[in-house]
């Protein structure tokens, strides 16, 4: 779930079925028609030329794509099935949608139709992208998995990228070379892939760098009442972009950790390194992360603020300050996620273990040891 | 070691594919220790040795060790995601082996979903031959995204199976089997085997009554209706 987008003029924040739009002088409200009073927005998008802003709601399953300064309605779409992530094509074309039983949708913004189905996954799709070149769309899962297909033949698989070993939520091409994939997951690591091949050419284990073993017991304890078995802490919220042709910078927030970690990943050729430039303090956990730019952007909701940070380059020194702090949503009385929802939301993404073997085995063991 | 007998491991004949089962899988094909299903193959002959024939759906095991002697050179799974059904086709499989040295030893089965986890354990390409036998008809209609054959699952069948390579599906349910022709005929990548060019083939007469599934069909007087496709080359061309 994202719930900040932004460009070079912009800063568009959710809360509930409310979008605030910043343009650093004035704040624009847009509020989100539905029937459901449980209803809000789930994930909000710019298209890459900046002439739309498109969001999904998560009850009335609404798909509504923004024309872009005037935030009129350009198109209002109901989707087939609950979604988790939209994205435009590298043209603004048209807005892609992984929904909740596993299908990838493709929409034709310039169409009133109902969409074509381009794909599906046996399991809960948390991603999806097309590269620039068109040629394939990317799908991520619940079920470790990143599929690339072929495009606009998506009936043919063109490989897997395999390793992760948990639920897989963001995809975004490395910023500086786009030949590679990079990818986070519940097992606490960033990849780096060629998608071509489904090769992975790196990995990061965000653990080493949080190195807080009682952070990942408390975790698994909370988890495994729920009757699910976690080794390690998921990445939760993930933004990426460029520095220069060989280096790009990542913004991770990894569940119940209180810092972000913000890397410079740099490759020259198939050669990666990465480095860990700064473990930013925050209060709580933030709904979301934004990089544009060199300015990193930090979502708040309960409080209602988003804090942008400015990466320095000097010489081989970066920095990473504190710039400001907008106050958003303001006179807006409506609440924000509450931890409660955050970690119901992440229970989902794991699978529940029954074992219904172990039983098999005993009762087995019974029955030849009787003969 | 005796041969298992069947009444120790019967179990219902359906199981919802989508709901989340315990099961162990590799998160990429190369981490998987298959000398653990081929011990004698893998470890002592040919340690790169792969699996290219696969029964999805395998139930008792009937088929594999019927093909095992006549294709002594290619490694053949069975998939099952029954717990008591998996186990019996194991303990059979380890009994011929002990009765029967230095045979039976490129059969194995595998207890999984393989509607979710075939990419985990197949490279793409790896496969000569897939085995649809008597899958779940999955009647209801509100069951029939379980079924084993649907237009999204054939991609995933066509990304393991190499080019030219076969799946045989036969099925007494005729609106079943009108359902797989359907689908096979409308994916790009898979094109029907007449059945002229069907005689030559060896395997097509052990699919009826080689299964005990099968063999029940027969006892029954019931119909078979038997279809077989070929994996073909992409013929899209973007140019």
């Amino acid at each position: 779930m994202t719930s900040i987008a932004v460009n070079k003029n912009i800063i568009a924040i959710t809360r509930g079925l409310r979008i605030d739009c910043y343009d650093y002088s004035n704040h624009k409200i847009i509020d989100v028609e539905s029937r459901d009073a449980n209803d809000s927005i789930s994930d909000i998008v710019i298209a890459s030329n900046c002439e739309y802003l498109a969001i999904i709601t998560s009850m009335s399953k609404q798909l509504i794509i923004y024309n872009w300064p005037t935030f009129k309605t350009k198109r209002k779409y109901v989707l087939p099935r609950s979604a988790s992530k939209i994205r435009f094509s590298p043209q603004s074309d048209h807005i892609f949608v992984a929904d909740k039983t596993g299908d990838v949708l493709m929409y034709d913004i310039s169409k009133e139709d109902d969409g074509i189905k381009l794909l599906g996954h046996l399991s809960l799709l948390l991603n999806v992208l097309q590269t620039s070149d068109r040629k394939f769309i990317i799908s991520s899962d619940r079920d470790e998995k990143i599929r690339v297909s072929c495009y606009p033949n998506t009936y043919n698989i063109h490989t897997y990228c395999l390793g992760h070993t948990e639920f897989v939520n963001h995809l975004e091409f490395l910023p500086h070379n786009n030949k590679y994939l990079t990818s986070t997951s519940g097992d606490g690591t960033v990849r780096c892939w060629d998608y071509v091949t489904g090769k992975m050419h790196y990995s990061i284990d965000t653990f080493l760098d949080i190195n807080d073993e009682t952070l990942k017991d408390d975790f698994a304890k909370v988890m495994i009442d729920e009757g699910i078995e976690v080794n390690s802490l998921p990445i939760v919220h993930y933004a990426v972009t460029k520095k220069d042709e060989s280096c790009s910078i990542l913004a991770i927030a990894v569940y119940n950790f209180n810092k972000i970690l913000v890397y410079s990943l740099n490759s020259d050729d198939e050669c990666f390194r990465h480095r860990l430039l700064q473990k930013i303090d925050v209060e709580q956990l933030p709904s979301s992360l934004a990089l544009h730019g060199s300015s990193l952007f930090v979502y708040f909701d309960v409080k209602g603020t988003v804090l942008i940070y400015t990466i320095k380059y000097e010489n081989t020194n970066i920095s990473i300050e504190l710039e400001k702090t907008v106050q958003i949503f303001v006179n807006d009385q409506s609440n924000g996620v509450s931890d409660m929802e955050n970690k119901q939301s992440i229970k989902l993404l794991y699978k529940r273990k029954f074992d219904n073997v172990q039983e098999y085995q005993e009762r087995k063991k019974q029955r030849l040891g009787k003969v | 070691m005796e041969l298992p007998q069947k009444k120790y491991y019967r179990q219902r004949a359906h199981s919802n594919p989508i709901a989340d089962h315990c099961f162990e899988y590799p998160s990429r094909p190369d981490d998987y220790n298959w000398s653990t299903l081929f011990p004698k193959t893998i470890e002592q002959e040919q340690k790169n040795k792969q699996v290219e024939f696969l029964d999805v759906g395998c139930g008792y095991g009937g088929l594999l060790v019927t093909l095992s002697p006549l294709f002594p050179n290619n490694l053949m799974l069975g998939l099952e995601i029954r717990v008591k059904v998996s186990d019996y086709v194991n303990d059979r499989i380890q009994a011929l082996r002990s009765q029967h040295p230095d045979q039976f030893q490129n059969i194995a089965v595998l207890r999984t979903n393989a509607m979710k986890y075939l990419p985990n354990f197949f490279h793409k390409g790896q496969l000569k031959k897939m085995f649809f036998l008597y899958p779940d008809p999955h009647f209801k209609k509100a069951k029939h995204k379980w079924r084993i054959i649907n237009k999204w699952l054939l991609s995933e069948y066509a990304y393991v199976l190499a080019e030219e390579g076969i799946i045989y599906t036969i099925t007494d349910v005729k609106d079943l089997h009108e359902w797989m022709v359907e689908h096979f005929v409308e994916h790009p990548l898979f094109e029907r085997i007449s059945d002229e060019e069907l005689k030559s083939d060896i395997i097509v007469d052990k699919l009826y009554e080689s299964t005990e599934e099968g063999q029940k069909v027969t006892r029954n007087n019931g119909d078979k209706y038997l279809a077989v496709f070929k994996r073909i080359p992409d013929g899209y061309n973007p140019y």
